[in-house]
């Protein structure tokens, strides 16, 4: 089943596809954003900050755009029309698993390209090209497998979404995933750019501080957005009903125990 | 052969509702109803992607899930959605899902889209809604299915190819052994070809019937309003006074004979279901 997704995967790059990402919208302001501050760098008089701005948002954006590059981008995992195909539970199920890992994938790849063609301009540091990949990584569990678990009729988490605490992941949590992991690279960037001799005050040690910390807080997010989860965003997304939320959206739990065991 | 018992589904906030048919193969079947009745959720049981909450269902001899590989290999389907990938050519869409397939026979898809005018290397997204609709119906055949379920493809095809469809579909089933439903609100194109109706009304079967029994066991029949209320009120479904005589829809038997002065006709489809859209509470069919 890895050949038949991977070999979807490949007959469905082209560059039209990116419209698909579930984010685009958003990205394509962060871009335009990111643009406008470049090219008002003579108002900023040239102290680093925007070159800052726009080489940390090409690192963090590039990978996820470059994921999107396919029919992957799109925010089912399963169209429509692989619901009628012939498959058994368990291959749409194992098809979907493929999807996940190539989806998950491409967007550490393509971390990891950037990663050796940033080190060409700033030098190579091997814990800095595995680092930031791995943050992508987390981005990537979180988003694919920190879904929004649904609710049945009755009001009920199905079992096979349920961690020991019967709880679901709340959106918060795997947002809080992606903020930490940025933030994480938005610090070495930083580091990378000495962008610390333009004089704000902090020094080499706060910055490997607050990047460990964030680094942390990632982790952890993911860990607690992934456990459990992961299993459940198989079976829900090989499940046509949940899949396009046939039923509806009902309503979620608003309260969420983080440290609960 | 299609077997349905009692099949219940919740939709949100519709319910479709002790569905039961029992269909031998060889036919086609109109599916027919209001708007918002339930024909496209029974569809959309038929094909497995909604799973019933209660009843039982058996398609060819097969049951999903356990048969759900199968009976997607054996089920060809058109849809009023887009479901294939905007930026691939109909080939590419047509060898990309194809392969799923055991069946799959793009030699025979080629051929369909040549006579549908239809040019392979043309990309997905630049086809009109008629042109898509062309485009699933090959490759609803492309994989020699034994079933086909068509949800209101001919609404957006023009008239020389309507005729093509209905004659492809009296092809498909001439050896007695394929199947096809046709959810439609073209009731002409059902009286041409259709050989069973099922008519649905708020998530329910109202009725399901051989063609010919409902020719037989109804009429229309027109006259003179005063005449018109000499009928026996408990055979009359419907009753319509019109602009130049009164119509109604009644329950006739073989031994039933009508005066002259009378109109007289079987009913078409449409005349069915415009009489039974219109009888009043409680009027049994």
């Amino acid at each position: 089943m890895m050949k038949q997704a991977w070999r979807s995967y490949l007959a469905s790059l082209h560059p039209r596809n990116i419209k698909k990402l579930r984010e685009s919208a958003a990205y394509a302001w962060f871009y335009i954003i990111m643009l406008f501050i470049y090219a008002a760098t003579s108002l900023l008089q040239d102290n680093g900050y925007a070159d800052f701005v726009c080489l940390a948002a090409v690192r963090m954006l590039l990978p996820l755009g470059l994921m999107g590059w396919s029919n992957l981008g799109s925010k089912y995992l399963m169209p429509k029309v692989m619901f009628l195909c012939p498959m058994k539970e368990e291959e749409r199920r194992e098809y979907v698993n493929c999807v996940l890992v190539i989806k998950i994938g491409m967007m550490v790849l393509s971390s990891l390209c950037v990663e050796l063609v940033w080190s060409i301009f700033f030098g190579f540091r091997l814990w800095e090209v595995l680092l930031v990949p791995f943050h992508f990584l987390l981005i990537g569990l979180a988003e694919y497998a920190g879904y929004e678990v649904k609710r049945d009729e009755k009001g009920q988490i199905p079992s096979v979404a349920k961690d020991k605490r019967g709880n679901r992941v709340p959106i918060w949590m795997n947002s809080m995933v992606a903020v930490c992991a940025l933030l994480f690279i938005a610090f070495i960037t930083s580091y990378d750019m000495d962008i610390l001799k333009y004089g704000h005050g902090m020094g080499e040690e706060a910055m490997f501080f607050f990047a460990g910390v964030a680094m942390t807080f990632a982790i952890f997010f993911a860990y607690k957005t992934v456990k459990g989860q992961y299993k459940y965003v198989i079976e829900q997304s090989s499940d046509y009903e949940l899949h396009f939320n046939v039923k509806g959206k009902v309503e979620s739990p608003k309260k969420y125990d983080l440290f609960a065991k | 052969m299609i077997k349905l018992d009692k099949i219940s589904k919740l939709i949100g906030t519709f319910l479709l509702r002790d569905i039961s048919l029992e269909i031998p193969e060889g036919y086609i079947i109109g599916l027919v109803g209001a708007n918002g009745c339930g024909k496209t959720s029974l569809l959309h049981v038929l094909m497995g992607l909604y799973k019933p909450d209660s009843g039982n269902m058996e398609l060819m001899g097969m049951k999903y899930p356990e048969d759900e590989a199968k009976l997607h290999d054996s089920i060809g389907v058109v849809l009023q959605e887009r479901l294939y990938e905007d930026y691939m050519t109909l080939q590419e869409n047509a060898a990309y899902y194809g392969r799923f397939y055991s069946n799959y026979d793009e030699a025979y898809l080629m051929e369909m889209l040549k006579s549908y005018d239809l040019d392979p290397k043309r990309k997905y997204k630049g086809l009109s809604k008629g042109e898509e609709l062309k485009f699933q119906f090959a490759c609803a055949l492309a994989h020699h299915p034994k079933f086909l379920i068509l949800d209101e493809p001919t609404g957006n095809f023009d008239p020389e190819f309507r005729d093509e469809f209905l004659g492809a579909l009296k092809n498909f089933i001439a050896d007695g052994e394929h199947t096809v439903i046709l959810a439609t609100h073209l009731t002409d194109d059902l009286d041409k070809i259709a050989d069973y109706l099922i008519y649905m009304e708020k998530g329910s079967i109202l009725t399901a019937m051989d063609i010919e029994e409902l020719r037989s066991k109804y009429r229309i029949v027109a006259g003179e309003d005063y005449r018109m209320k000499l009928l026996p009120e408990q055979r009359i479904i419907h009753m319509e006074k019109g602009e130049f005589a009164t119509k109604a829809l009644i329950r006739h038997r073989q031994i039933d004979t009508y005066d002259a002065s009378y109109t007289v006709s079987a009913p078409t489809i449409e005349e069915f279901m415009y009489f039974v859209t219109k009888r009043a509470k409680g009027v049994e069919i």
